[in-house]
């Protein structure tokens, strides 16, 4: 049997969307699938890594009694052995337990987890693991390098510019004439790095403009602001695989007056996005699967999902958010998630995966992709020390 | 709509067309339980509601923060958002209190103001009452003898759904008791602008008597009296208060 | 090994029993057979736990008491060794008190068996006469249903369309013995122009006792399987049992469906009914789905096209039986449509539920191997995007077990389901064995109840699971 890791929590603001992700819709469909041992990895909020079998129950973490239980408890120890053993030492005894790592299954979102940083823990520590690499992760996670990415392939994006926190501290007038410029009300602005819809906001004239630029750089240090699509289906598309990657449904996130999803909506009850009519409840509110739209549409969608998820060299898992403009028929990029909430497994549900198949599938993706990159010469002869 | 205040980043609801009402919460309340005078109101004025510091979606403040400070805080939102006077303060509880204020201080200079079950009356009785509730809220004396699990059960259930940012910053504790033991009487004698005093007859957290003093000290007051409807007599008797409150405006 | 040592004297011991007990159906037999095949008590009521009847709290109150009784003897023996030098005092003492987890499983019998005595067989004997008078006195037709599987089915059936064109009553949920029957009396107004009696069949004899109490004018006979064998020992014993409701109406009015193990009963008086025919009347153009099953009945000129929603090709049989009986009794053509269009699914009978967009035919109380042919036929037959099967095996099937568990898997690997998921247990290799051959995954789950609590995590859109038989614990 292999031994799994599934890393959550973390520094981000995500911390607890993370924690559902990784107890309801990867440990325990993997502990069903009966191939894997399961090995929780809790990350706490100020950092520390905690391992303990206990950390598999949601009700330590609903019931607030997680900070009593991470006082009690050592933190986790790994040994970096041409792979990844954890160790801890626990009792009077002080017995040691250790654990080989086989594959991890990383459940972070947001910063420090889904953008890179855990990735290249992992690689550096030669062990294979679930989902996208340090590349794709840490472009996917900068909205702008996204959208660069994305338009130097050659594919739709929507007209943006974007600015550091220091440009829009000094010289904010100098960064409202460049977006008056160069882009078109209504905007969006939005910090550049941050997940969920934390910080973002709509303008219509320069005084919400300079007011949404506030907002951002006060939670990142760099923005995007974009402008706003006409006449507008949002859509978002799972993907999973790697060569050849493939799609789940499309999905159509349904919310009612506002402008565009809050922190409320996409996490906690979906209360706004209240619109039942042929909608389901997922992760992320209601939504309707597969989205309603004309067939032309649909191919285009699918088909610039499926060229991102290339472009940005994703592989395992990701989410493709698309904005579409029903009246001209543009598909634009919009962002892209290397770690979907809850794996999007009710939108995999629904195109004919089930939970278990979904975590069998992405752990042999991860293990698929660590095979091939084992495989590249990465080792050179060179005579270089051979001169001192 | 999200705003940096003082550096804060703060949660607001600006709509409608015409003259500014401006909405204060109370303790533990965000915008949201204003929601209802605000959607009303908003067909004939413009309205703003907001999370004040600490509250719903805005950040909280990072010192110890009491009546003043939270009025200065509002008169920067207003400037911020490039807004004149408003010509009206609607303030509940706590909010009625910080309106009192700034309207004393001169932060606020509308030409109506209504109070609804505001607070800011600090008697012998009163402080006895708020000890406790401050025990209550915060909880840390009266459970410290229990273990943490179930410390957090009982502050949970002795605090209800009001919103559980009191217990997870100390900051915001101290806020509170020093926005509690402030009195506002004084600030109260020194308004001579109509004023519509709103109290429900069956209200335990803040009595209809405090509305009788308002109504003594304020001299262009009415004293409006809902038979039944509690603390929260806006939301519970809405229609009635409405009624008051747009006859009143009008 | 001290696991299960330890768990003799868990104070949940005692619950422990008197549930044994009462999943045995407070028969000795199979009690003392679980009793001795157990090993550590605590696993037992993994499950199910003991529902708290007034017989089971009597049970649990006397071996309460009786074992505390033995305890207290203990300590005093002990306490008597020690300060009154009582000879052999502490080693009794001792002995008494360590060994009362192995006296009372018997000593529990005692108050079992004076209850019985004094309280159950009286009660019965009482309930039996007065049923008898009851039903000798009602003019109606009184049609009694018997037969190894499909009796609720059956009684359901006729249930539900006569209804549609007569007042019918019919003995309540799958309860079948003489209490339930005498309760059933009780609650009939004398108005009703047809009874249905379901009568149950434990032990030889049983079946000639009710048609003795209940003189029925019509007997249905809805076939013969090697079921609760372990009373009947051989099919022909049960076959001689159930067949005896013929001899009581000498053989008129007798209606059987005819499959191959009635064959040797068969009277040329009978009325045989089957898939195909049913009273002259011949059955065509079946189609399933999940949302029912549709089929037509031709005789002469007249062709009735029917639509029940029970799901699957084999309860044609009954429900065309169930339609050409209706019209002999003189119900309209339209009644008949309507009242076969009012059959629907039971609980847990071939029961289809959506699950995460996936089709689950929940089929859980069947319990027969026609039953599993009839499943397996119906997930060969229905379309989806991949097939689950899952069950635990038959129970009850005597010195047949192996052999009805090779079928069983033969009938599976014939359905080809993408995944069969065997809840593990003693009949278990067998259905492996009848599985050689089988391309698919084999997946064996040890905790059932895992399985079944987390289905939700396993299907998708398109999937299609049938699900049938639950296992109790007391065959583990």
């Amino acid at each position: 049997m292999e031994t799994v890791a599934v890393i959550f929590g973390g520094r981000s603001t995500e911390h607890d969307v993370s924690i559902i992700t990784a107890i309801r819709s990867i440990i325990k469909p993997l502990e069903l699938t009966k191939h894997f041992r399961v090995e929780a990895v809790y990350v706490s909020k100020d950092g520390s890594w905690y391992w303990d079998e206990k950390l598999k129950d949601i009700t330590l973490y609903t019931s607030g009694d997680i900070t009593g239980f991470l006082n009690k408890h050592h933190t986790l120890n790994v040994q970096f052995d041409g792979g990844l053993t954890f160790f801890k030492t626990s009792g009077i005894t002080g017995r040691k337990t250790t654990q080989k790592i086989d594959i991890v299954f990383p459940s972070m979102h947001g910063t420090h987890g889904e953008d890179g940083a855990l990735m290249g823990v992992l690689d550096m520590a030669n062990v294979p693991y679930v989902g996208c690499g340090v590349r794709a992760s840490a472009i996917a996670m900068d909205k702008v390098l996204a959208k660069q990415v994305v338009q130097a392939n050659g594919l739709p994006v929507v007209p943006f510019v974007y600015f550091t926190k220091d440009q829009v501290d000094t010289e904010p007038l100098k960064c409202l004439k460049i977006i008056t410029e160069k882009l078109h009300y209504p905007l969006f602005i939005k910090p550049a790095h941050l997940g969920s819809s934390i910080g973002i906001s709509h303008a219509s004239n320069d005084k919400e403009l300079q007011n949404g630029l506030e907002v951002a750089v006060h939670y990142d240090d760099k923005v995007i602001v974009e402008e706003a699509v006409h006449n507008l289906i949002e859509v978002t598309l799972p993907i999973m695989g790697n060569n050849e990657p493939k799609p789940a449904l499309l999905e159509q996130p349904l919310t009612s007056s506002e402008d565009f999803f809050d922190f409320d909506t996409k996490y906690i009850g979906g209360k706004k996005g209240g619109s039942k009519k042929g909608g389901v409840k997922g992760a992320q509110g209601y939504s309707q699967i597969p989205a309603k739209l004309p067939k032309q549409l649909e191919k285009q969608a699918f088909d610039l999902g499926l060229a991102v998820y290339r472009a940005l060299e994703c592989s395992g898992i990701a989410r493709i958010d698309m904005l579409i403009d029903e009246k001209t028929g543009v598909v634009y990029f919009n962002e892209a998630n290397p770690l979907p909430g809850s794996l999007y497994a009710h939108n995999w549900n629904r195109a004919g995966v089930s939970n278990v198949e979904l975590v069998s599938e992405l752990i042999r993706y991860g293990k698929e992709r660590f095979a091939i990159e084992q495989q590249l010469n990465t080792t050179f002869k060179t005579s270089f020390l051979q001169q001192f | 709509m999200q705003v940096v205040v003082q550096d804060l980043v703060t949660n607001c609801d600006l709509s409608g067309k015409g003259k500014l009402v401006l909405l204060l919460h109370g303790w533990g309340d965000n915008l949201h339980g204003l929601r209802n005078l605000h959607k009303t109101l908003s067909s004939k004025y413009q309205v703003l509601s907001l999370d004040l510091p600490g509250f719903g979606n805005t950040d909280a403040p990072t010192t110890v923060w009491g009546l003043d400070e939270y009025g200065k805080f509002v008169a920067a939102l207003l400037k911020k958002l490039e807004l004149k006077q408003p010509y009206a303060v609607i303030g509940h509880s706590n909010g009625g209190a910080i309106a009192i204020r700034m309207v004393a201080q001169g932060l606020l200079n509308p030409e109506r103001i209504i109070l609804i079950a505001a607070s800011g009356i600090r008697s012998d009785q009163s402080v006895r009452r708020l000890a406790f509730q401050v025990i209550a809220k915060t909880g840390n004396i009266a459970t410290a003898w229990l273990p943490e699990r179930y410390r957090g059960v009982l502050r949970r259930s002795l605090y209800g759904a009001a919103g559980s940012d009191l217990y997870v910053m100390p900051q915001l504790q101290e806020t509170f008791k020093k926005t509690v033991r402030q009195d506002v009487q004084v600030d109260a004698e020194k308004i001579h602008i109509p004023t519509l005093l709103i109290y429900a007859r069956d209200d335990d957290i803040v009595p209809l008597s405090y509305g009788r003093r308002y109504h003594h000290l304020i001299n262009d007051s009415i004293l409006a009296i809902i038979e039944s409807g509690g603390h929260f007599v806006h939301q519970k008797q809405p229609t009635q208060v409405l009624e008051h409150i747009e006859r009143f405006l009008a | 090994m001290i696991n299960q040592l330890l768990s003799l004297y868990s104070p949940h011991y005692p619950k422990i029993l008197v549930y044994m007990l009462q999943a045995s159906e407070y028969k000795i037999g199979p009690y003392i057979a679980w009793l001795h095949r157990t090993k550590n008590f605590n696993t037992v009521s993994e499950r199910r736990t003991l529902n708290l009847t007034k017989p089971a709290r009597l049970l649990l109150s006397a071996l309460g008491l009786g074992i505390l009784a033995q305890i207290f003897a203990g300590l005093l023996l002990i306490y008597l060794g020690i300060w009154h030098h009582l000879a052999g005092g502490i080693v009794f003492g001792v002995a008494v008190l360590i060994s009362y987890p192995l006296l009372w499983p018997y000593l529990l019998l005692i108050p079992l068996l004076l209850g019985r005595a004094l309280v159950d067989i009286p009660t019965e004997t009482r309930a039996a006469h007065q049923t008898q008078d009851a039903l000798a006195q009602h003019k109606s037709i009184k049609i009694a249903v018997t037969g190894s599987y499909g009796k609720t089915t059956m009684k359901e059936l006729l249930l539900t369309v006569l209804g549609e064109g007569f007042t019918v009553a019919a003995t309540p949920g799958n309860k079948n013995v003489t209490k339930s029957h005498a309760q059933f009396v009780k609650g009939l107004t004398g108005k009703e122009d047809i009874l249905v009696i379901e009568y149950g069949e434990g032990a030889p004899g049983d079946v000639a006792r009710f048609a003795q109490i209940t003189s029925p004018t019509h007997a249905v006979i809805t076939g013969l399987a090697p079921a609760h064998l372990d009373k009947y020992k051989t099919l022909a014993a049960a076959g001689k049992d159930i067949f005896s409701v013929a001899d009581y109406l000498k053989g008129e009015q007798v209606y059987v469906h005819g499959d191959e193990n009635v064959q040797p009963f068969l009277k040329k008086s009978y009325k045989v009914f089957d898939e195909h025919s049913a009273l002259g009347w011949r059955v065509s153009d079946v189609t399933v789905s999940l949302g029912g099953t549709s089929f037509n009945m031709t005789k002469g000129k007249t062709t009735l096209k029917l639509k029940s929603g029970l799901i699957g090709a084999h309860q044609v049989a009954y429900l065309s039986f169930v339609a050409a009986l209706s019209r002999e009794l003189g119900m309209s053509d339209e009644d008949i449509k309507n009242g076969i269009a009012k059959t629907m699914p039971f609980e847990h009978r071939m029961q289809p539920y959506r699950l995460h967009g996936a089709w689950i035919i929940d089929d859980t109380y069947n319990g027969n191997l026609e039953g599993i042919r009839a499943g397996t036929r119906l997930l060969k037959t229905l379309p989806a995007r991949r097939k689950l099967y899952v069950t635990p095996g038959l129970v009850d099937q005597g010195e047949e077990t192996e052999k009805v568990h090779k079928i069983i898997g033969k009938l599976i690997a014939d359905a080809k389901p993408d995944m069969v998921v065997l809840m593990q247990n003693s009949v278990t290799k067998y259905i492996q064995e009848g599985l050689k051959g089988y391309k698919g995954e084999i997946v064996l789950e040890p905790k059932p109840l895992d399985f079944y609590t987390n289905l939700a995590q396993f299907v998708a859109e398109g999937d299609l699971v049938l699900m049938q038989n639950d296992w109790p614990d007391n065959y583990s």
